[in-house]
């Protein structure tokens, strides 16, 4: 198999435009004829069936939670990058996506960076005219912030609450679209096969998780905006229901799936307080502009009183060993240094599995030279969220965070039209692997749902109606759904009939610890060799001995949960053979056998230069890896420096 | 007139009735209020005040007809929407401790329903001598109705002045939160004087209790007689 | 600490619930309210019986999935937090909590704390939007906005329709979360035109829903997870009736 980016050709900055006149159109009258099942409510999800909606396509959009508003879209924190250059800091487009290609480590497609950078400003205009009530300043004008070590102010935002402001615009447009007919919403319908017949998407089977009942849905087109998979390790902060099972099932039909080994780790979480702990918050990382992070240079010290502790007993490691970044340095640094103390047994906190991950973000200084007020003007709702979730006052004892997984860059492998090798199979914003290569920048996650969702994909989708026509009369009889629906059920009743001894949460948290431990933030081969071998046998003992109580009637979360995690029993082993095969270190992957000699990422572009895009052969077969080069025209390769 | 029909048929026109109707009968017992306080003032000045009331009938029919349309339109309107309550929520809670609400508020209903009893009494009682026939036939000196010695006669007895008192003190609940509602749900609302109305709300509440108690109480303690 | 749960277990929507009584030991004060739920349903498998079902997602008091009464108040005794916030620390020892699903006819229960609330997605549906197609909209910065003006609709706008404004309501109203709505478009220049007609239509929806009407007691925003104003429901108010009387309809 050849992967074919189908990049247009031509000068990068009018590549876009050309492509989109070279698309072929639906007539408006024929528009509803084509059915478009969308999979996911959130950002991608919901603009795009919106969109398609308005444009007059019948689409059929579904979620699993009980509405689309609650999408994970919601919890985005920060805000949204767009090239409007408001601020006149010398922003453009070109620099949106220069930055955003060196942020990604040089493991992104150029054309698709330079089309998210273009469409960005685009997003602010809709969102906007939608009512997303951004920051604005007194003049009446929006307002921006610098975010993610970009030098220029490029973020609009919403409070802290950006995510939830933009995903309930995009709602807002949905729910639009359901009252005029041409969206039909399902929610508390869980997407569980994904049918491919004659090479082409044309249908989902779903269950309803209210009542249990299996359903075919038959589409010309199927999109998938299901989101990450960072739920394989069992804590992140990504919400309980989120799960990798709609692009796995798509990976199973014959979808490719593009640098699962790609995850992103955000350094400022609250650390882990006990066995129970459910899911992990994170706290916005422009903490780390007042706080001065440490750990005790003693072992012995760590359950003394942090406050007691004098200064010449304190080890301020990031200061030491990066003294011109200090305590600004990217994400990965700082988590895989707060990694390396807590495994040298200096973490502090609580004591979970026989070890201590948290280390201390301590305001003291900060508060000493500035004053309480101006630190509680700047972090106040961040210091309240913290002394609601861990019952301590930040302001008298330092914080203590720990980093965790929070996106995936990841996803199946799309083409330039956002299209997986399935023909009709689409796949948007945090569920494909396209914009962000090896590494996200803040504040650009929302951009790329929603530049897919409203921008992307309704052109890219409706050139592939046109180029199909409506004319294949399939329906819910044929062959390959009837055998879908079959394969679903009888893995359904499969599960429910094991009856074993275990909780399905057992089995999470226990893959949840193997991935954290050998394909966290941190790898290497050997770990990764244990971790191929531990995952088949977890997978075993949970298909022998998981207790899923009930029955498929009405509603059985511990069902849906089980069937989650199914999929994550074997997604984790795809993840930790992409990540043992990239024997290089990028952006979010590092591999402690690629290091400079400082102990920093060190890409190998002679070798990995490319995207690892993986075939399904069976569930005990191994992949086959197909590999799409990369080539840098317009952003040169170089080796970042934090020094 | 259909807008009219469709705005009475939603929750919020309903509540909108129930504040220009809840109005209207406040401003009737404020200027009743007055009019009762000329009691103080003795035989002649009350009596006087009866008869030019009784001597301009646009006036005492013209409210009496407005009082008659919006009295029953204000409990109508309120069994309607204490129905739509009790049909929003048919499995109560096992516990539910109240968090915002007041005293005063959560028992506007019963409030009302008793100064509905009441009202009907005092009608029977003062207008429609129902209670007691010889009210009817009391005149002054001078030929007019004597209200002043029917007031007097009616509060002499201890149990009248009770059912009057507890009445009042109804009044004072359902006012403290109806007078404040009242802004809320006719959308006058601005944060600058939200604070006002409430204390407007408590105020006009208080005076009209302790005008209406007044004369009942004074009577009883003999400060006013004939 | 070891916790007493009264919790109201109900198979579906048809079934007769009833309240079951669970003694939870081992709880600790760091852990989450759900957390602990999270605790007793994994015993409960373990052992073979149906976990308590109850809706949560982000478990970061955002997306606005969960919710129930905890000892009669919705979320719980703290305040602005949803229940997947609320941390055992807010408990102590021996304490006996009865946990019960939001009640209102329009939030029929599904099996235990689940509730449908999908009444407040018809509510949007009918008419919580601005109506501008993908592509059509102006650049950002052609209309100004009053500072004030979107703060204030941001704060309306911050609303998680989480339900818990039903639940507390004595009227089981839907007035703060449909207010909220109304008064973030309502108070933005790009929501202008659609003013009167999304007051009424909204409000429509939400009588047709079976909701209860507003007596102004403002449990809604004492156990509104964000805070939200009756402010805005006067809002509200004042939007329908000048709607009512300007419209042509």
């Amino acid at each position: 198999m050849t992967l074919d980016g189908k990049c247009p050709s031509g000068p990068i900055e009018t590549a876009w435009d050309t492509h989109r006149f070279n698309m072929k159109l639906v007539n408006p009258a024929n528009r509803r004829k084509y059915n478009v099942l969308v999979v996911g409510t959130g950002l991608a999800g919901a603009a795009c069936a919106a969109t398609l909606g308005e444009l007059g396509f019948n689409v059929q959009a579904f979620c699993y939670q009980d509405s689309a508003r609650r999408a994970h879209s919601i919890a985005a924190q920060g805000g949204i990058n767009a090239a409007k250059n408001y601020q006149n800091d010398g922003d453009s487009v070109h620099r949106l996506f220069y930055d955003t290609v060196k942020g990604g480590d040089y493991r992104s497609r150029e054309a698709n960076v330079h089309r998210l950078a273009q469409i960005s400003v685009n997003i602010i205009d809709q969102a906007v005219a939608q009512g997303v009530p951004f920051a604005r300043e007194y003049g009446g004008l929006l307002d921006n912030r610098s975010f993610g070590g970009a030098q220029v102010a490029r973020t609009f935002y919403a409070r802290g609450q950006t995510g939830q402001q933009l995903l309930l615009g995009a709602y807002s447009a949905l729910s639009r679209q359901v009252h005029a007919g041409t969206v039909k919403l399902h929610t508390r319908t869980e997407m569980l096969d994904l049918v491919v017949i004659d090479g082409r998407a044309r249908g989902i089977i779903t269950r309803n998780l209210a009542t249990g009942a299996l359903e075919s849905w038959i589409g010309d087109a199927v999109v998938l905006a299901t989101g990450g998979y960072g739920n394989v390790f069992f804590l992140s902060t990504n919400a309980m229901g989120c799960n990798v099972t709609a692009t796995y099932k798509a990976y199973k039909k014959g979808a490719l799936f593009a640098n699962p080994c790609y995850t992103q780790i955000h350094p400022t979480c609250i650390p882990v307080s006990g066995g129970y702990q459910s899911k992990l918050t994170l706290m916005s990382e422009s903490l780390r502009n007042d706080g001065r992070v440490w750990v005790p240079k003693s072992a012995a010290d760590a359950t003394k009183d942090p406050s007691t502790l004098p200064e010449d007993q304190r080890d301020y490691y990031l200061e030491r060993r990066y003294p011109s970044f200090g305590n600004l340095v990217p994400r990965d640094v700082a988590s895989r240094n707060a990694k390396t103390v807590c495994d040298e047994g200096r973490g502090v906190g609580h004591e979970v599995d026989g070890q201590r991950r948290a280390v201390y973000l301590d305001f003291r200084d900060a508060i000493q030279r500035v004053g309480k007020s101006t630190i509680e003007a700047r972090y106040g709702n961040l210091f309240h969220m913290y002394t609601k979730i861990t019952g301590e006052n930040p302001y008298e004892s330092p914080m203590r965070i720990y980093p965790a997984i929070h996106y995936t860059m990841g996803g199946l492998w799309v083409d330039y039209n956002l299209m997986s090798n399935i023909e009709g199979l689409f796949v948007l914003g945090e569920a494909n692997f396209s914009d962000h290569g090896a590494n996200r920048l803040g504040a650009s996650a929302l951009m790329q749902g929603l530049a897919d969702g409203y921008f992307v994909a309704p052109p890219t989708i409706s050139d592939y109606l046109a180029r199909v026509g409506w004319g294949s009369k399939i329906t819910a009889e044929h062959e390959g759904f009837k055998a879908a629906l079959g394969e679903t059920n009888d893995r359904i009743q499969k599960l429910l009939n094991i009856k074993g001894k275990r909780p399905v949460d057992s089995f999470h948290r226990e893959l949840g610890n193997v991935m954290w431990d050998k394909c966290g933030m941190s790898r290497t081969k050997e770990g990764l060799e244990e971790a191929l071998k531990r995952i088949p046998e977890i997978r075993a003992e949970f298909w022998e001995n998981v207790n899923v109580p009930g029955e498929n009637k009405g509603v059985n979360q511990s069902l849906e949960r089980a069937g989650r995690v199914a999929d994550f029993l074997e997604f984790g082993e795809l993840m930790c053979l992409d990540a043992l095969e990239r024997a290089e270190s990028c952006g979010g992957h590092f591999r402690e056998e690629s290091q400079t000699e400082d102990g920093e990422a060190l890409r190998d572009d002679v070798n990995f230069c490319h995207t690892a895009a993986w075939e399904f052969k069976g569930v005990e077969t191994a992949p086959t890896l197909h590999k799409e080069a990369l080539t840098f025209e317009h952003v040169k390769l170089t080796q970042r420096s934090y020094k | 007139m259909s807008w009219l029909q469709s705005l009475y048929a939603s929750t919020i026109g309903k509540k909108a009735v129930m504040a220009i109707t809840g109005l209207i009968i406040f401003g009737f017992t404020l200027g009743h209020m007055a009019g009762n306080l000329l009691a103080f003032f003795g035989e002649d000045t009350f009596n006087n005040y009866a008869a030019t009331l009784k001597g301009n009938p646009p006036l005492l029919w013209g409210t009496r007809l407005l009082l008659l349309t919006v009295i029953p339109l204000h409990f109508l309107t309120a069994f309607q929407l204490i129905k739509r309550s009790n049909d929003a929520r048919p499995a109560t809670y096992s516990k539910w401790q109240p968090q915002r609400s007041t005293y005063a508020s959560r028992t506007i209903r019963f409030g009302g329903i008793y100064l509905l009893g009441f009202i009907l009494y005092h009608l029977a009682h003062y207008t429609l001598f129902l209670t007691n026939p010889e009210f009817g036939g009391y005149h002054d000196a001078q030929g007019r109705h004597d209200a002043f010695r029917m007031v007097v006669e009616g509060f002499s007895n201890p149990v009248n002045v009770a059912v009057y008192l507890v009445a009042m003190l109804s009044l004072v609940f359902h006012l403290s939160h109806g007078a404040w509602s009242m802004f809320q749900s006719m959308g006058l609302n601005h944060p600058k004087y939200n604070q006002l109305r409430e204390r407007a709300a408590w105020t006009l509440a208080i005076v009209l209790t302790v005008g209406f108690s007044s004369v009942p109480i004074a009577v009883l303690t003999g400060v006013v007689h004939r | 600490m070891k916790i007493t749960l009264n919790v109201w277990r109900q198979s579906s929507p048809q079934a007769a619930g009833a309240f079951v009584k669970y003694d939870v030991d081992g709880v600790s004060a760091d852990m989450s309210m759900l957390e602990m739920l999270d605790v007793l349903n994994d015993r409960l498998e373990s052992k073979g019986e149906a976990p308590i079902a109850f809706d949560h997602d982000c478990r970061e008091g955002i997306c606005g999935s969960c919710g129930f009464m905890i000892n009669g108040v919705a979320h719980g005794p703290e305040k602005e937090i949803t229940v997947c916030q609320t941390h055992m620390r807010s408990f102590k020892d021996g304490d006996e909590l009865t946990l019960e699903p939001w009640r209102a006819m329009a939030f029929p229960v599904m099996r235990d704390l689940m509730v449908d609330r999908s009444a407040f997605d018809r509510i949007i549906q009918a008419g919580g939007y601005v109506s501008v197609r993908t592509g059509s909209a102006p650049e950002a910065n052609a209309t100004p906005v009053m500072k004030e003006h979107a703060d204030m609709a941001f704060e309306a706008a911050a609303c998680i329709g989480c339900g818990a404004c039903v639940a507390a309501c004595p009227n089981a109203a839907a007035m703060l979360f449909t207010s909220a709505k109304v008064s973030h478009l309502g108070l933005l220049p790009q929501g202008a035109p659609e003013r009167d007609k999304r007051a009424l239509d909204m409000v429509a929806q939400m009588d047709k829903e079976g909701f209860g009407h507003c007596t102004n007691h403002g449990e809604c925003e004492a156990v509104c997870p964000k805070g939200i104003s009756v402010n805005f429901i006067a809002r509200m108010n004042r939007d329908l009736l000048k709607a009512t009387l300007r419209s042509t309809r």
